[in-house]
């Protein structure tokens, strides 16, 4: 959680002398880090505080006024203003003519035919809020004619500070400054408020506490014949420097307690709490709060809230409610300060969706202990600032174990963690600054402070805070030099690493596509939606679910690019996920390839040469396809085929089908490759076998035949490879139908090679084979020669 | 005999230097080697008529003279070819033709060159499930159900109840320590595991994609410190970043490692000066620290005997700062935009 902190603050309680980047440095490498500095400077020339003592109507306009302004000289000056905000009596900033504020020089000026001598201004105006309603109001109290950075202290540096979420004991002032104190190792100074408690006129309040477990401590007091207006400037001030907008004091106040103590405060009007009680306990059935944010929440049946004698006043550690809240007319409140269970509140905050800063307290764990000296410094203030007088005793409904938490700690574990000896004086030392009680000389006894009873287990955490405080930047940088784990690294990223090299050689562009799946994609492909795997909170439509193939994405991937893109080669070789019901999914990877042409029979043989090269660079010498003998998703039927090594099937090469096609919008004609990966790496080879190169020459003799077009290629070479050893290979060299091959025939011509590994064969003895093929396949196959 | 054959072959030479043309070569080679007139032709004839015993000897000179005149001229050949050759007129500014160019997505370098890194001090990959347990992703890295910490990572959840008692509800991975408990219950100690993975976070912006990488090392052993945490951190930071850049631990928390650590390099831009870029002259890089007793005690290791380390980064960003790609958009990485994916 990151906080706005001035410097200035902190160092009422540390005894510091550095710069404020001195000091932000040595914090960040040994504590919270400070991300950036803000240095507050007044943004504003000339301005003093000043007294309206007269409004007029303006003559010329309806919106504009006329204002006698004091501002310590003997002549008020004549102010031409517009806000709605302002009476007589009220004291406001006033940039005198010659000042400059929001960048800009006020002069002297006339609006609509009167004179004005200067300007009033808003917060935001001044550069100290975002307010911007109306006239900066001033306290009451404020002196005429005193420059207004002088009265706001305004010179001073402003943190933004990172706290970790494991520290709330630290998200405020007080824990700040004890941390800072214990890193730069000066004095921390800090004095619990002592306020009087004696109880003037008594006022009646019963506080009853129902869920102890919920609730570890309650306190209260009433407080009576409180004055609600303006805080002073000086508290003013520190608000607006951690970004808070000032309201009255009395909200002033808590929201200052929320700043220095970290702890969340409450203030209820008296008079509007119903049989003058206070309770904690859980929400009944069909309770209702119109909380402070103006909203009305339906309560989460048995979330804890404070009630009156018959309703909920506030959402237990979350917000309090509109009807029971101070307003400008109050005259006795209750101040709450207050422990709540942390999953409690978190349970609450995240049904009702209502986040406050003190919920986002609570959720991290606050010390009981933590409520005594906020709502002591809370009693003080009303008093200084408001003129409240105690009216109750100090109630403290107390339901935890103050029990201090005992570490046995050993310097050598210190030293095994750091890899380096810290003298036990020095580890008794920050330990010792950092709040923890320290006994013992070998074996170290720590005692626990209460504020770090929440994130301090056992001796690990010690050595952090021993480890950062000392600073990690003392330790050396080493590597291991311990042996080495056994075992060898798994051959499937070798693998993997190599088929994209061989795919990007060849001209393949690698894709990676989120893995979810939106439904319509999954219906453009003919999947099932069924098969997949559903995401319970997606970000959107266009995530719902995790793929169970890369084609669809590839497909996607064609669409998007097929204008842009002449040639488009492009893979991936990534997982999928397949859903198995009530167990994780069987993440499968996959090699996707697809390229895209004009006429599909171009695609499809220039992806079967990609693929052959591919399993060529694997070392996989043979494979087969086999023409698809069933309807599948998105594949074209009569031109994919399943893609075979020995005896295992391991994917399908084909284009796709045109329906799917048009789902998806792409124009050209797409071939695609789809592989298991790890079947196809169980052909894998390391290395290929080696042929002796041939000893005697071959011969090539050629055949062209006209043959029925259903008969395959592949089988046309197999049956020609079996009729004669002497047969070494058969190349292809063209198929083709036109108008001159009859009907349900096709052109093929062949090459035949021909060789004897022992001697020089004659063309005499290789004619006589060629002829014996001709003879053969014009038996089977009916063929003719051309 | 002998010597008509070497004054040929001097004649030969001497008239060899004057050539200009092909026809002049032509002729030259009618003039020596004509099948009729050819002067050697007509000298190896007459050697016919030599007694026997003399035979070899001039035979084998008059074999290695055609020889020699034969090569000569195939070089004043090619000499009288590049001669012509080089009048044309040539540009060598046209463009070349065109080749078949594939690319590596740069996720996929990005992953190459840190693997390989780690690889070099003995980090072993490692590949474990996406979509994981609630157990391995958060219950085992020390924050039960319920734990404030683990709203710090956006998680996509598969179910919306726990539906096994043991590992509760089926998550995409948000972050790659997922791996850790999962490494350490194979039992095979010491460890010292490198998990690059896809990882996945409900957050989409331009600086938030809902799928990323990470890139996370575990070492589990003993004997093992802080230090050596600083020196394999700085070990793959001066290789990958640069020998110039430093590194700063800065503590941080995280439930799983204590004490935990954000890992700041010092800024290339400023070499650590401070400027626009960086923080006071460091850039955040992530988070690191020494394995949680608690964590060990998840995968069956003995706190007391062993101890370890861990950190998980994420490589686009690693990548990005590298190279000072300025890439607006990090969700671009993934929509396969070719114009992209082609200039890397």
């Amino acid at each position: 959680m990151n906080l706005n902190i001035s410097y200035n603050w902190l160092k009422e309680y540390v005894a510091t002398k550095d710069s404020a980047r001195d000091f932000a440095k040595k914090l960040t490498v040994s504590g919270p880090t400070i991300d950036f500095i803000h240095e507050l400077k007044p943004t504003f020339k000339k301005v003093v505080v000043g007294e309206i003592i007269k409004i007029d109507k303006h003559p010329q306009a309806d919106k504009l006024q006329v204002c006698q302004v004091s501002v310590g000289e003997k002549k008020p000056l004549n102010i031409v203003c517009g806000a709605s905000n302002i009476q007589a009596g009220q004291k406001v900033p006033v940039v005198l003519v010659g000042g400059e504020v929001s960048g800009n020089e006020v002069k002297k000026a006339v609006l609509r035919g009167v004179e004005s001598e200067g300007m009033m201004c808003s917060q935001k105006e001044l550069g100290l809020g975002e307010d911007h309603s109306g006239i900066f109001i001033l306290p009451s109290y404020t002196k005429v004619g005193l420059l207004l950075e002088k009265v706001m202290n305004l010179e001073d540096s402003i943190f933004d500070i990172e706290v970790t979420s494991n520290r709330p004991d630290a998200m405020n002032i007080i824990g700040l400054a004890r941390e800072a104190a214990a890193i730069v190792d000066a004095k921390y100074t800090y004095h619990e408020s002592k306020p009087n408690l004696k109880i003037g006129q008594e006022i009646k309040l019963a506080v009853s506490v129902k869920e102890p477990k919920l609730c570890p401590r309650y306190r209260a007091i009433v407080m009576t014949s409180v004055k609600v207006e303006s805080s002073p400037l000086w508290l003013q001030a520190r608000l607006l420097s951690a970004g808070l907008r000032p309201i009255n004091n009395l909200v002033d106040i808590t929201n200052y307690i929320l700043l220095e103590f970290g702890q969340p405060m409450h203030v209820f009007d008296f008079d509007k709490l119903q049989n003058q009680e206070i309770i904690v306990r859980k929400s009944k059935k069909g309770e209702t709060l119109l909380a402070l944010d103006g909203k009305n929440y339906e309560l989460v049946e048995n979330s804890l809230v404070i009630a009156d004698g018959k309703n909920p006043v506030a959402v237990a550690g979350i917000m309090g409610g509109e009807l029971s809240a101070a307003t400008i007319t109050t005259k006795t409140i209750v101040l709450e300060s207050a422990n709540f269970d942390q999953l409690s509140v978190r349970r609450t905050a995240r049904a009702l969706n209502l986040h406050s800063d003190s919920s986002n307290l609570f959720e991290k764990g606050l010390a009981p202990e933590n409520t005594t000296p906020a709502i002591l410094r809370a009693i003080e203030l009303v008093a200084e600032l408001a003129s409240g007088q105690v009216a109750s005793k100090l109630f403290d409904c107390a339901n935890y174990s103050s029990k201090t938490k005992k570490i046995d700690l050993s310097s050598k574990e210190v030293e095994r963690v750091l890899g380096l000896e810290i003298k036990q004086a020095e580890i008794k030392s920050i330990l010792e600054r950092l709040g923890f009680n320290v006994s013992g000389t070998t074996a170290l006894k720590v005692e626990v402070p209460y504020w770090r009873d929440n994130d301090i287990d056992g001796p690990h955490d010690l050595i952090e805070e021993i480890a950062r405080v000392y600073g990690y930047h003392k330790l050396p940088a080493k590597l291991m030099a311990s042996e080495l784990p056994e075992g060898e690294s798994k051959p499937e990223f070798f693998w993997e690493d190599k088929t994209k090299d061989v795919l990007v050689g060849l001209g393949y562009s690698e894709n990676i596509n989120y893995s979810f799946i939106s439904e319509r994609l999954i219906k453009n492909s003919a999947l099932k939606i069924e098969d997949h795997l559903k995401i319970a909170n997606p970000l959107s439509g266009d995530f719902e679910y995790m793929r169970i193939s890369l084609v669809p994405g590839l497909l996607q991937s064609v669409k998007e690019n097929e204008r842009m893109v002449k040639d488009l080669k492009i893979f991936e070789l990534s997982k999928s996920y397949l859903n198995n019901e009530n167990n994780l999914p069987n993440e499968k990877t996959d090699l996707c390839l697809a390229r895209a042409e004009d006429s599909t029979d171009k695609a499809f043989f220039d992806v079967k040469g990609a693929l052959t090269v591919v399993l060529q660079k694997l070392n996989i010498e043979d494979f087969a396809l086999k023409p698809l003998s069933q309807e599948l998703p998105y594949w074209q039927k009569n031109e994919s085929a399943e893609i075979i090594i020995g005896d295992n099937k391991i994917g399908i090469i084909g284009t796709i089908n045109r329906e799917t096609l048009q789902l998806f919008n792409i124009k050209k004609s797409p071939a695609l490759v789809e592989i298991d990966f790890a079947k196809l790496l169980k052909s894998a080879k390391d290395s290929p076998t080696y042929k002796p190169i041939a000893k005697f020459p071959a011969i090539d003799l050629d055949i062209s035949m006209e043959i029925a077009e259903n008969i395959l290629y592949d089988e046309v070479v197999g049956f020609i490879k079996n009729i004669n050893d002497l047969i070494k290979q058969v190349l292809f060299l063209s198929v083709y139908q036109d108008q001159n091959i009859p009907k349900g025939k096709k052109a093929l011509a062949i090459r035949i090679n021909y060789r004897d590994d022992n001697k020089t064969l004659e063309l005499a003895e290789a004619q006589k084979i060629h002829n014996k093929v001709v003879e053969k396949l014009k038996k089977e196959y009916n063929i003719s020669i051309r | 005999m002998k010597e008509k054959l070497e004054g040929l072959k001097k004649e030969f030479s001497q008239e060899l230097e004057k050539i200009k043309s092909s026809a002049d070569l032509e002729s030259l080679s009618n003039k020596y080697l004509g099948r009729k007139n050819g002067s050697l032709t007509l000298l190896m004839k007459e050697m016919k008529e030599l007694p026997k015993e003399k035979m070899p000897l001039v035979g084998k000179l008059a074999n290695e003279i055609k020889e020699f005149l034969l090569s000569q001229m195939s070089t004043a050949k090619s000499k009288l070819e590049n001669k012509n050759k080089s009048d044309n007129f040539f540009d060598p500014t046209l463009p070349g033709t065109e080749q078949p160019v594939g690319h590596l997505h740069m996720v996929s370098q990005a992953i190459r060159e840190i693997s390989a890194i780690f690889e070099h001090i003995g980090f072993q990959r490692e590949r474990y499930p996406e979509v994981e347990w609630d157990y391995y992703g958060f219950e085992a890295l020390n924050m039960p159900q319920g734990h404030p910490a683990r709203d710090e990572w956006e998680t996509f959840f598969i179910d919306r109840e726990p539906i096994n008692k043991k590992f509760g509800q089926r998550i995409l991975t948000p972050h790659t320590s997922s791996g850790q408990v999962r490494e350490m219950e194979k039992n095979i100690l010491p460890i010292r595991m490198m998990n690059i993975s896809k990882t996945y976070r409900r957050q989409i912006d331009a600086s938030h994609s809902p799928m990323f990488h990470q890139f996370e090392g575990l070492v589990v052993d003993q004997d093992i410190n802080i230090t050596h945490l600083k020196g394999t951190v700085e070990y793959f930071v001066k290789r990958f970043f640069g020998p110039d850049r430093e590194i700063r631990l800065r503590p941080h928390h995280f439930q799983f490692t204590e004490p935990s650590f954000e890992v700041d390099i010092s800024c290339g831009v400023c070499d650590g000066k401070g400027c626009k870029l960086c923080k006071e002259g460091w850039l955040e890089l992530a988070g690191a620290g020494m394995v949680h007793p608690n964590v060990l005690k998840a995968g069956g290791i003995d706190p007391k005997v062993y101890g370890g380390f861990a950190f998980g980064w994420g490589v686009e960003r690693c990548y990005m700062m590298k190279s000072g790609l300025n890439i607006d958009d990090i969700r671009l990485l993934y929509k396969n935009d070719l114009r992209v994916i082609n200039q890397f």
